[in-house]
C-alpha cells in the first residue's frame, strides 16, 4: 500500500491524485448532471409540452428551441480543436503540441455533447435513431450532420486521441500498476521503436490531411440545415455554411482558451507545460476568427436590412429593436469587446492569459447569443403565412437539462485528467517524462 | 499483410459508402412519397462505410510489422 502511494506520487499531472479542489469539482458537476438527467426524464414522461417549444404558427411558438442552440454550439466548439491539432501535425507546429491532446478532447466531448442534445432534442429519441439507421435521405443536410459530424469527426478525434496517447500509455504501465490493464489496454503493444514512431508519424500526417475537408464539408451541412430552408426568411441564403464555420472556429478556439488556462491553473506543473506561446498561438488565431464572424455579421445584417421583402423586415426589426434586442446588442458587445481585447494584446505584443480568458468568455458567450438568434427568431417572426408572431423562451427543464449537458462535458474532461496525462508527455530523453511529476 | 489490411478497410469503406448512398433513397423520384429507401437500413452502410474507413489508421498502427524490433 506504501509502494502503490509512492508510485501514485510519482505519476505526471495529478493522475490519480483526488485534491479537494478536484473533488468539490467532481461533486458540482455532477449533481448538475443529476439534475440534468432527471429533468430530462421529467420531460420524456410528460412529454416536450414541459419545455417552451411549440408549433410554429398554429401555437406560435418555435419547435427548435434551446437544444438546437446547443446541437449547433457543441457541434461548432467541436471544430476548432481537431482542426488545430490538423493544422500542427501537418505544418510541424511544435508550439501547440501542448494543447494537442486537450484540443482533440474537446473536439470528441463537444461532439458527443452536441450529439447527445440532438436526441434530446427528439420527442421519442429510440424511435428516431432506429428510424434515421433505415430510412434517413443522404440528401438532407441532417444526414450529413449524422454520418460526417458523427461517424466522421466524431471517430476521427477518437482515433487522434488513441493513437497520440499510446506510447504516454505504454510510459505509464511501468509508472501506475493499479491501472495497469487500462493503460496496457490503450498503449496495445506500443514498444517505442523507431518503426512504430514513423508509422505513427505518417498515420497521423495522412489522417490530418483527411481533417481538413472532413470538417469543412459536416460543419457545412451543419450551416445548410438553416441555409437550405427556401420558407424560412434569416434561414434562406448561401452564406450559412461559411458563417457557421467561422463563428465554429471562434468559439471553439475561446473554449480551449478557457480550458487551457484552467488545465495550466490545476497543474502544478501547468505553467512549464502549456506557456505563453500557446496562448499567442490561440490568442491570434482567436483575433483573426472573430474579426471574420464580426465581418460575416454585418453582412447579413445589412443584406436583411437593406430593402428586403416583409417577412425579412419583420425579422429584423424583431433582433434590431423587438423581443430578441437584448440578445442581439448583448451578443454584438461581448464581440466588439472581445476583439478590441484581442487587438490590444496583439498591438502590444505581449498576449497575457488573463486578458485573453477574459476576451475568449465574451466571444464564446456572444456565440451561443448568436447561435440563438440563428435558430429562433426565424420560426416566431419568420413567418410567410399571415400568423401573428410567436414567443420561445426556454423552461427550467430546458436550462437544466442543458447545464447537465455542459456539467457532462465538464465532468469526462475531469475525469480524463485524473486517469491520463492532458498533456503529452515528453519523447525523449525518457528521465524528462518523471520531471514532470 | 498490415498494408493488404488498411487497403481493404479503405476499399471496403469506399465501396460500403457508394452503396449505401445509392440506396438510401432512389435518384430522381418526383416526390416525397417515392423517396423511401431501396432497402430499410441502406443508410447505415453508408455509416458503416465511413467507420471503415476511418478505422484503417487504427490498424494500420496496430498490425505488427517486421521492422517494429529496430529499437529507438
Amino acid at each position: 500500500m506504501v509502494a502503490d502511494t509512492k508510485v501514485k506520487k510519482s505519476l505526471p499531472q495529478g493522475i490519480g491524485r483526488f485534491t479537494r479542489g478536484w473533488i468539490l469539482f467532481f461533486s458540482v458537476t455532477t449533481i448538475i448532471l443529476i439534475i440534468g438527467i432527471l429533468a430530462f426524464i421529467y420531460e420524456s414522461q410528460m412529454g416536450m409540452t414541459v419545455t417552451g417549444m411549440r408549433d410554429i404558427g398554429t401555437q406560435g411558438g418555435a419547435t427548435w428551441g434551446l437544444y438546437v442552440v446547443m446541437v449547433e454550439y457543441f457541434i461548432g466548439v467541436s471544430l476548432a480543436g481537431l482542426v488545430l491539432v490538423a493544422f500542427a501535425n501537418v505544418f510541424d507546429v511544435m508550439s501547440l503540441r501542448p494543447i494537442s491532446r486537450l484540443a482533440t478532447l474537446l473536439t470528441a466531448v463537444s461532439l458527443t455533447v452536441g450529439l447527445l442534445a440532438v436526441v434530446i432534442d427528439l420527442g421519442s429519441p429510440i424511435r428516431g435513431i432506429i428510424n434515421m439507421f433505415l430510412y434517413v435521405r443522404p440528401q438532407s443536410a441532417f444526414f450529413g450532420t449524422f454520418t460526417l459530424v458523427a461517424a466522421g469527426v466524431l471517430l476521427t478525434s477518437l482515433v487522434f486521441l488513441f493513437l497520440n496517447g499510446r506510447r504516454d500509455a505504454m510510459l505509464l504501465v511501468e509508472m501506475d500498476p493499479s491501472r495497469q490493464w487500462f493503460y496496457r489496454f490503450w498503449a496495445s503493444g506500443y514498444r517505442d521503436t523507431d518503426a512504430e514512431w514513423e508509422r505513427h508519424r505518417r498515420v497521423i500526417f495522412w489522417l490530418s490531411i483527411l481533417v481538413g475537408p472532413l470538417v469543412v464539408i459536416a460543419l457545412s451541412t451543419e450551416g445548410l440545415v438553416f441555409g437550405i430552408q427556401v420558407g424560412r426568411p434569416g434561414w434562406f441564403g448561401a452564406l450559412q455554411g461559411p458563417d457557421f464555420i467561422v463563428l465554429a472556429a471562434a468559439s471553439g478556439l475561446a473554449n480551449l482558451i478557457v480550458l487551457s488556462a484552467i488545465v495550466r491553473k490545476v497543474l502544478d506543473t501547468g505553467t512549464s507545460l502549456i506557456g505563453p506561446i500557446v496562448f499567442k498561438w490561440l490568442g491570434g488565431l482567436l483575433l483573426a476568427a472573430s474579426a471574420a464572424v464580426l465581418y460575416f455579421q454585418i453582412v447579413e445584417l445589412f443584406t436583411l436590412l437593406y430593402a428586403t421583402p416583409g417577412a425579412e423586415r419583420q425579422l429584423a426589426d424583431a433582433l434590431i429593436r423587438g423581443p430578441y434586442a437584448w440578445i442581439f446588442w448583448l451578443g454584438l458587445v461581448l464581440l466588439v469587446f472581445g476583439l478590441v481585447v484581442l487587438v490590444v494584446q496583439a498591438a502590444r505584443g505581449t498576449w497575457g492569459v488573463t486578458p485573453l480568458v477574459i476576451a475568449a468568455v465574451a466571444i464564446s458567450t456572444s456565440a451561443v447569443a448568436e447561435r440563438y438568434l440563428t435558430v429562433i427568431p426565424s420560426q416566431t417572426h419568420g413567418m410567410m403565412l399571415p400568423y401573428e408572431p410567436g414567443y420561445y423562451f426556454p423552461t427550467w427543464v430546458e436550462f437544466a437539462v442543458v447545464a447537465g449537458l455542459f456539467a457532462f462535458g465538464a465532468l469526462v474532461i475531469g475525469i480524463f485528467m485524473k486517469v491520463f496525462p492532458i498533456i503529452p508527455l515528453k519523447r525523449r530523453p525518457k528521465q524528462e517524462v518523471l520531471a514532470d511529476a | 499483410m498490415r498494408r493488404i489490411v488498411t487497403l481493404l478497410l479503405i476499399l471496403i469503406g469506399l465501396a460500403l459508402m457508394v452503396i449505401g448512398y445509392l440506396n438510401s433513397a432512389p435518384w430522381g423520384a418526383s416526390s416525397v412519397a417515392d423517396s423511401d429507401p431501396v432497402f430499410a437500413g441502406a443508410p447505415t452502410l453508408f455509416i458503416l462505410g465511413i467507420v471503415a474507413i476511418l478505422s484503417a489508421p487504427v490498424f494500420y498502427e496496430l498490425l505488427p510489422s517486421r521492422d517494429d524490433d529496430r529499437v529507438g
